[in-house]
């Protein structure tokens, strides 16, 4: 007796282990087959044995062996025999074999079903983990029925790595006994609020699964789950949450809306991730991919979010990351197509920065332009501010600026002097309005160059006819811009009438380009010597023109009467010499448009401001105007000024004065082409008069910034 | 829901195949190709999501995969799953094992994929995520390993002597020990296969 079991022990021995049987394999590539036949047979006596320790080993093999595709079912029973061991090890290897290779039909099944039992109420955590593991394989109906129960009381044990499987487990036994559904429902609901976050998960992830299946029946849940989206920061529940809330939404569109907030967030988390992301070679997919997120996005603010994010993307660093340039204008030109988008401006300010800092890509852009030119009608439905019309402000201008790249400029030319024009804001109007007029000498240019001597003048004959709409219109920008260039065009067709060419010297009202300006540029101008910035140019002001938009009230002090007089002196000596001298000049001038009987009237009246009293006020103490902040006061107060002696001086004008906008004092030249245009003597521009020659240019754009400024 | 997880090399030979769904041993083989032909001929740089093949759901179904030296580990999911959340459990996954194995390679897998299995079954149960922090599963994972080794105990002593003396590569010893004047002769035993 003692020698069988020594020669037992002996022969367990030289039993293979996993490790063995795995090896050996290896080492018989030819005859793996046969090799493994024979090893099945060592395994089928292994498992004749008693002891429960080489059961297990050949159960684990057997395991290996199904992996490979060995049919295992047959040792179904010696499974369950090894899943009964006392021991974890073995009962480990029992249920990892069933696992499997056990399923419904596999009849010995029921015969496990006291085991599981058992081993889900033991003491050892472990036994029963293993047991939840693998019955979560191979539950069957018959199992989920009787065992239910069990489990459900499983979902409160006190460990809970218990709970937490047990919880999951729960969802394979509804799929196989859905009546066991109802009575675990509210244990199940409980664990979303279970104190560890694991088994809060593995609740999350059930009821996700069921609410997929069903959703209606779980719409109930919604607040909760709402509550454990915004407070929960483990990624898989989130994920799960939000799936969840997919399926839920149809169902309950005020879930929709209140989701947009939190999910909002998330989405900007992740595009802020995009940020950093992008590269030379990946922002035209990540552009193009966005894109089609903004096709899905129709309607939604959303979608705005994603335009400004695709263009801060594109333009970060100075276009850093862009390789082709007309791919981002034609993103633009796609980005047109957005209706309701409250970032017209936007895309606007792009195109335009591109078409301007950009040089190869002018031709490009100036044809995408004309054609959105061309179709603006498509365009004129969003009239809001900021909304996509504003890029009609940027393809105007655009055009206008680069007019000799297009190709039929008599074209864009209508296009922009189209009734339906006058439906666009006024500062889109009014920016049409001035490219026309940039067209209109392009095309000018072409026309007298060819042998058709009547096109030229039919072109200033489409302008004629086209302008006075503009005049008419509301917008005082749009008007002076388009009274200014009717006069113009009707003074140039009078010279084309005389078969004057006049193309030259109206492209040089265009001449020059703008190019943008660097903020620190006006710091970088060295002061020239002589200039003391800080000391009085001309006399100090008098307050003469301060009382045409300020009531009398506002100011109680007076000046002292010497200045007040010295002043009027002034006016008087020089008045009827200045007017005689800017007579002369103006009739040498061919540009000068001689104002139309109904504007001299309007004209002659303004001057007449001598007749209003006068208050004066002690400029030392600085003007609380409601409203505006000191420095644009003074600024504001100055050239009411140079205004003030430039009525006083200039008796004809290019431009029209209207009476209403007297009273705000305020008189503009339309911009830097008035400047060009007007020699440097009737130019009341002192920064100009005062500042070097050589920095001339530097000071337009700059100063026309101040006139920017002002005119808000 | 996860429907499988397979690990195989790149030669196609399964190293772990784990299925939460029943197919019979031939269909787990076959969807063991499919899944291969469909995962190796992928390029290096393109997305690690792909459809998952006729057998294992068509369309409906996705297969997530990572390439790791000479193995992959595709997961195959529905739509329930988030892509990028089973791609960071494919990576919790292998640094566990990692962790568990010291240096884990493939030889690894192949002698002691119950351990890996064993591993698995703390992340994934029945197809449906259990545990995603890698602390936790090798908390649990050495836990029971614990349970293991005082389970064996002194009755395991002679089993792993033999697997000691299994493991020793035999025909590498000396034929003789030579330590100063005493010269030993080795026996040839025949090598234990």
């Amino acid at each position: 007796m003692a020698l069988k079991i020594v020669k037992g022990s002996i022969d367990r021995m030289f039993d293979k282990n996993l490790q063995d049987l795995v090896r050996g394999i290896r080492n018989h590539k030819e005859d793996e087959a046969k090799y493994i036949s024979t090893c099945i047979d060592e395994i089928k006596q292994e498992l004749k044995q008693d002891n429960i320790a080489v059961k297990a080993n050949a159960v684990c093999k057997l395991t290996y062996l199904q992996m490979l595709g060995y049919d295992v079912s047959w040792a179904a029973f010696n499974i369950v025999e090894v899943m009964s061991s006392s021991k974890f090890t073995y009962k480990r290897i029992g249920y990892l074999a069933a696992s499997q290779c056990f399923h419904e039909s596999t009849d010995v099944i029921m015969l496990t079903t006291n085991q599981i039992r058992k081993d889900l109420s033991s003491p050892n955590q472990y036994d029963t983990g293993v047991a939840l593991t693998g019955l979560s394989c191979f539950v069957t109906p018959d199992l989920a029925r009787d065992l239910a129960n069990d489990i459900m009381t499983l979902m409160s044990h006190t460990k809970p790595y218990i709970r937490k499987k047990a919880v999951l487990i729960m969802y394979k036994v509804f799929l196989k006994y859905p009546e066991s559904l109802r009575p675990a429902f509210p244990r199940l609901k409980e664990k979303l609020e279970d104190p560890d976050p694991g088994v809060q998960s593995a609740a999350v992830n059930v009821i996700c699964e069921l609410a997929r299946r069903n959703p209606k029946n779980y719409l109930s849940l919604a607040p909760l789950f709402f509550k454990l989206m915004t407070s929960s920061t483990n990624n898989w529940v989130l994920i799960k949450i939000i799936k969840l809330f997919g399926a839920l939404t149809p169902l309950e569109p005020r879930l929709g809306k209140k989701l947009i907030e939190p999910l909002t967030n998330l989405i900007h988390r992740a595009l802020d991730l995009l940020y950093g992301m992008v590269s030379k070679k990946n922002l035209m997919e990540i552009v193009k991919k966005l894109m089609l997120h903004v096709d899905k996005a129709e309607g939604t603010t959303y979608r705005d979010e994603l335009l400004t994010k695709i263009i801060d993307i594109c333009s970060q660093s100075n276009y850093q990351y862009i390789t082709n340039f007309e791919w981002y204008i034609s993103i633009l030109v796609e980005l047109t197509r957005l209706e309701g988008t409250r970032h017209g401006h936007l895309i606007a300010s792009q195109m335009l920065d591109v078409a301007i800092r950009v040089k190869a890509i002018r031709i490009f852009a100036v044809a995408q332009m004309a054609t959105l030119l061309d179709n603006a009608h498509l365009l004129t439905g969003n009239m809001q501010r900021n909304g996509i019309c504003e890029v009609l402000y940027a393809a105007a201008w655009i055009c206008g600026e680069f007019s000799e790249h297009l190709e039929n400029p008599m074209q864009t030319l209508e296009a922009m002097l189209r009734p339906k024009v006058a439906t666009l804001p006024g500062h889109i109007q009014a920016v049409y309005v001035q490219n026309a007029a940039k067209l209109f000498s392009t095309v000018l240019k072409s026309q007298e160059g060819s042998t058709e001597g009547t096109a030229a003048q039919e072109t200033s004959q489409l302008m004629i006819d086209r302008l006075p709409l503009f005049v008419q219109s509301a917008n005082l920008e749009v008007q002076e811009r388009a009274s200014c260039i009717l006069q113009l065009v009707k003074y140039i067709q009078k010279l084309q009438q005389k078969e004057v060419e006049v193309a030259e010297e109206v492209s040089a009202l265009f001449a020059g380009e703008l190019n943008p300006v660097a903020p620190k540029a006006q710091k970088k101008v060295p002061v020239p010597e002589g200039l003391d910035l800080d000391a009085w140019i001309n006399e100090p002001p008098s307050e003469s023109e301060s009382e045409d938009e300020q009531p009398k009230a506002i100011f109680a002090k007076e000046e002292p009467k010497h200045s007040r007089s010295r002043h009027t002196e002034v006016d008087e000596k020089e008045l009827a010499r200045r007017r005689e001298a800017r007579k002369q000049e103006q009739a040498n001038n061919p540009f000068y448009i001689k104002a139309s009987p109904s504007s001299q009237k309007v004209y002659q009246e303004s001057p007449g401001v001598e007749h209003i009293p006068v208050v004066q006020i002690d400029l030392t103490v600085p003007l609380k105007v409601p409203g505006l902040p000191m420095s644009d006061q003074y600024l504001k107060l100055e050239e009411e000024r140079r205004q003030k002696e430039r009525a006083d001086k200039k008796k004809k004008e290019k431009k029209k004065r209207k009476e209403k906008r007297s009273g705000r004092g305020r008189r503009h030249d339309s911009g830097p082409e008035s400047e060009e245009d007007i020699t440097p003597a009737h130019m009341v521009d002192i920064v100009t008069e005062e500042m070097p020659e050589e920095y001339h240019l530097n000071i337009e754009p700059q100063k026309s910034l101040i006139f920017e400024r002002s005119q808000k | 829901m996860i429907r499988a997880i397979l690990i195989f090399n790149n030669h196609g030979k399964p190293r772990l195949s784990k299925f939460y769904e029943h197919y019979t041993e031939d269909t787990e083989q076959q969807i063991i190709r499919e899944t291969f032909h469909l995962v190796s001929k992928r390029d290096e740089n393109v997305c690690n999501f792909l459809e998952g093949g006729m057998l294992i759901g068509g369309s409906d179904y996705k297969l997530i995969y990572r390439h790791y030296a000479t193995l992959y580990f595709v997961f195959c999911v529905d739509s329930s799953e988030s892509e990028l959340g089973i791609l960071d459990l494919i990576q919790v996954f292998v640094e566990t094992l990692d962790k568990c194995f010291e240096n884990v390679c493939e030889l690894d897998l192949i002698f002691h994929v119950d351990k890996v299995h064993n591993i698995l079954a703390e992340m994934v149960m029945g197809g449906m995520v259990l545990e995603t922090n890698m602390n936790e599963i090798i908390m649990q994972v050495d836990a029971q390993n614990k349970m293991e080794k005082s389970e064996a105990g002194i009755a395991g002593a002679p089993a792993r002597a033999v697997s000691a003396v299994k493991n020793m590569n035999l025909p590498e010893m000396p034929r003789n020990i030579n330590i100063g004047d005493i010269s030993i002769k080795v026996p040839n035993l025949p090598s234990f296969k």
